[in-house]
């Protein structure tokens, strides 16, 4: 009984760390996008300054 | 600071001249803004993170966000120094609308400091109370309203004392010239003679409105200071506009002399927000909390004030509006009937209790301020 539930605690911990895993990959992920889209919108001011700046 | 030293050497090299346009400077302000976030921004996230400035999550928010305990907090602190350094090197500095923004800004900001000092490195829930914090801002925010109410109509400080002086001794009777009406949006000669007192009345609600409005939008990564840089953008826009007398002239609106130097702030405040948004993605590696929020919101406030935008700035700031809205009905309704509106005040919880994502939320609050912006943008012409 004591190893059955040692195993199913075992089990979830397991279950536990790999959704934080995957949370943290995802998170990752979406922090890369918006970080490419500040560099995107930084280039985009950018262009529309050559019209002065010449 | 720079300006004054471009101008020195432009007695002699006259490539320097080149300085004084408004756009470049604005541009530069932009960039430099954002490359002090990404130089001092790392290192002041270590040490919030050292010093356990951590924010406290609340216990009755969604599930989801208990993640977020312990990440560091105070990272408006990034925020006020990029956009304050920014400011003194690139704006004209003998510009009087420059400093009542700076001084709004970092006024406010100090309030939000000491409210997060006392909360997160004291371990004081309480904060600064809500009573001693309306009354801080009401102060900073009424000497800025009598302020801007003689500087907006008169182009210089001495005819601002002018101004002030002969309203004292006319028993509080005297009337402001027309350019210090409220503008309506889309009615080409529509707009309402305020007065004095409700010219006060009105730039007090929209500096502390603004401020707690924006301060209670900054619950999730990135949905405050995304449309916070968007509306100061826009803003700018407008400010330029006011500042040059043959634009705003041709757009049928008042032209405020000097007004066009806050487009050097607003640049600030745009790079300075996507620096800070580069840290604060979610998942976040750091909040700007009170002292971030408080600053900008007031910032926005009386830029718009300045440019004669109040109610274009609530057009634009829709979903801060909406966010404050949605508290007040939360608290209204409870009390009155009992019963919550919303799953959980303010809105952005309420969506991701009905199971959008967190960055869905807060993509979506962006794309909303981003029609609402160019919608205010609209006016310019509209009318």
């Amino acid at each position: 009984m004591n190893a059955t539930n040692h195993r199913l605690i075992s089990a979830k911990a397991n279950l536990r760390d790999t959704q934080v895993k995957a949370a943290n990959a995802a998170g990752r992920s979406q922090n890369q996008q918006v970080r490419f889209w500040i560099i995107t919108m930084l280039l985009v001011l950018f262009g529309p300054s050559t019209l002065k700046l010449r | 600071m720079l300006l004054a030293l471009a101008n020195w050497i432009a007695a002699d090299v006259r490539t320097f001249n080149v300085f004084t346009y408004i756009t470049l400077r604005a541009v530069l302000a932009t960039m430099t803004a954002l490359v002090i976030s990404f130089v001092v921004g790392p290192g002041m996230i270590r040490k919030l993170t050292l010093y356990k400035i951590g924010q406290a999550v609340r216990d009755d928010g969604p599930p989801t966000h208990l993640i977020k305990a312990g990440t560091p907090t105070m990272g408006g602190a990034l925020i006020l120094v990029s956009i304050a350094i920014t400011t003194l090197l690139w704006a004209d500095l003998r510009n009087r609308f420059v400093w009542a923004v700076l001084l709004v800004t970092l006024g406010f900001g100090a309030i939000g400091w000491i409210d997060d000092y006392r909360k997160v490195v004291r371990q004081d829930p309480r904060g600064l109370s809500a009573r001693a914090k309306l009354i801080a801002q009401s102060v900073i925010a009424l000497v800025a309203a009598v302020y801007l109410a003689f500087s907006v109509s008169t182009p210089s400080n001495s005819q601002f004392l002018q101004l002030f002086l002969a309203w004292l001794f006319s028993g509080f009777s005297l009337d402001l010239p027309p350019k210090a009406d409220l503008i309506v949006p889309f009615f080409k000669t529509v707009s309402y003679p305020l007065g004095v007192w409700g010219f006060i009345a009105l730039s007090y609600t929209v500096i502390v409105g603004a401020s707690n409005a924006v301060n209670l939008t900054d619950g999730l990564d990135g949905l405050a200071i995304m449309p916070t840089a968007m509306i100061a953008g826009a803003l700018g826009i407008f400010a330029y506009a006011m500042g040059r007398a043959d634009f705003s002239s041709y757009l049928l609106m008042p032209h405020i002399p000097g007004a066009g130097e806050l487009t050097v702030i607003c640049a600030a405040i745009v790079g300075a927000g996507l620096g800070f948004l580069w840290f604060n993605a979610y998942p976040a590696e750091v909040f700007m909390g009170d002292v971030g929020a408080l600053a900008l919101g007031a910032a926005l406030g009386a830029i718009a004030i300045i440019v004669r935008q109040e109610i274009v700035l609530a057009i634009m700031g829709g979903v801060f509006v909406v966010e404050t809205l949605s508290v007040v009905i939360q608290v209204a309704s409870f009390k009155l009937t009992g019963k919550r509106v919303f799953r959980m005040a303010p809105i952005h919880h309420h969506y991701e209790l009905k199971g959008w994502k967190e960055n869905q939320v807060v993509v979506r609050f962006w794309i909303i301020t981003m029609l609402l912006v160019l919608f205010g943008l609209s006016t310019l012409k509209l009318r």
